[in-house]
């Protein structure tokens, strides 16, 4: 029968395939990125300008465009030369548990600064630690190193968070500015190495 | 051995029923990318797979390109079950 076959493995190969063209890191550091230099634009603009109104709509045109331009990439540059997979679409138990964690998340976010003996580091302090947790624990399930690394970003921002004077909604935004660009970076370099090693082809099926 | 499914026991078509469990659907290029095969070994196993009715296949086309879209059937999927189930019991009652 000759080696044999880890069927687990081979049912795990299409979520790392989608995964390794780094559209997807691309895609989710700009999720990041964006809303962070949004609030840095809302912090520079004078009190009461109702431009700072406008800054919710953007960002959620900006999602929007973004998911509108992974889709595109996909279909135009990834499928031509590794092929295309679709995924199992999402279950509704994962969807209502990334809803609720989001309100959550969001209530946390608006209540914090009434919260009684708050450090206004806190919060991004927080987030920096819950980010390298999740690249950690990312990193060792999906056997990626470069997820290891994009882990430490976070922890370093923290270090500099913690040194640092730095306001609640400030401290959040540099932890999103930062882990949004790296991963938007390594998501770049993949994807360039990406288009290198697969060449387009032509089946001819 | 008798009570593995000869269709899907072969490692060729083992292999392109265990990455088509893991998606929704997907091209002839992915798995020809993923299992290493000919487009010739590919075509026949799919072939052999869509006749035991494992596997649907669907040529259409995306933006302007040709495109064959493989996923796995119900009866599919309850076979490659039962292979697994099958073969894990093989492997659990065999002499170490």
């Amino acid at each position: 029968m000759g080696e044999p076959i880890d069927l687990d493995e081979i049912a795990k190969r299409p979520f790392r395939y989608w995964n390794e063209d780094g559209l997807t890191e691309l895609f989710v550091g700009f999720m990041m990125f964006t809303p962070a230099c949004l609030f840095r634009l809302g912090n520079v603009l004078p009190k009461g300008s109702f431009l700072v109104i406008l800054l919710p709509l953007a960002w959620l045109a900006a999602i929007l465009a973004l998911k509108w331009g992974l889709k595109e990439l996909k279909e135009r540059v990834v499928s031509p030369r590794g092929g295309y997979v679709a995924l199992p679409a999402r279950g509704r138990t994962s969807i209502a548990l990334v809803v609720l964690f989001a309100i959550l998340a969001a209530a946390a976010f608006i209540a914090f600064p009434s919260w009684p003996g708050q450090s206004g580091k806190t919060p991004g302090l927080a987030l920096a630690v819950l980010f390298a947790a999740l690249f950690f624990i990312g990193g060792l399930q999906a056997k990626s190193p470069h997820l290891l690394v994009l882990a430490g970003v976070p922890l370093l921002v923290s270090v500099w968070i913690y040194r640092n004077s730095v306001g609640f909604s400030e401290s959040v935004s540099w932890v999103l500015l930062a882990q949004g660009a790296a991963l938007a970076f390594s998501g770049a370099v993949r994807f360039r190495r990406f288009l290198k090693a697969n060449p387009r082809v032509d089946t001819g099926v | 051995m008798n009570e593995l499914d000869r269709v899907i026991h072969e490692p060729g078509r083992l292999l392109i029923v265990a990455l088509l469990s893991g998606v929704k659907e997907a091209d002839f290029l992915y798995l020809l990318r993923e299992t290493a095969l000919t487009k010739g070994n590919l075509s026949s196993h799919l072939a052999k797979l869509e006749e035991a009715a494992y596997v649907e296949i669907e040529k259409t086309f995306r933006r302007k390109i040709s495109l064959t879209l493989v996923r796995l059937t119900p009866a599919g999927k309850t076979a490659f079950r039962k292979y697994r189930k099958a073969i894990d019991g093989l492997l659990r009652h065999s002499p170490a």
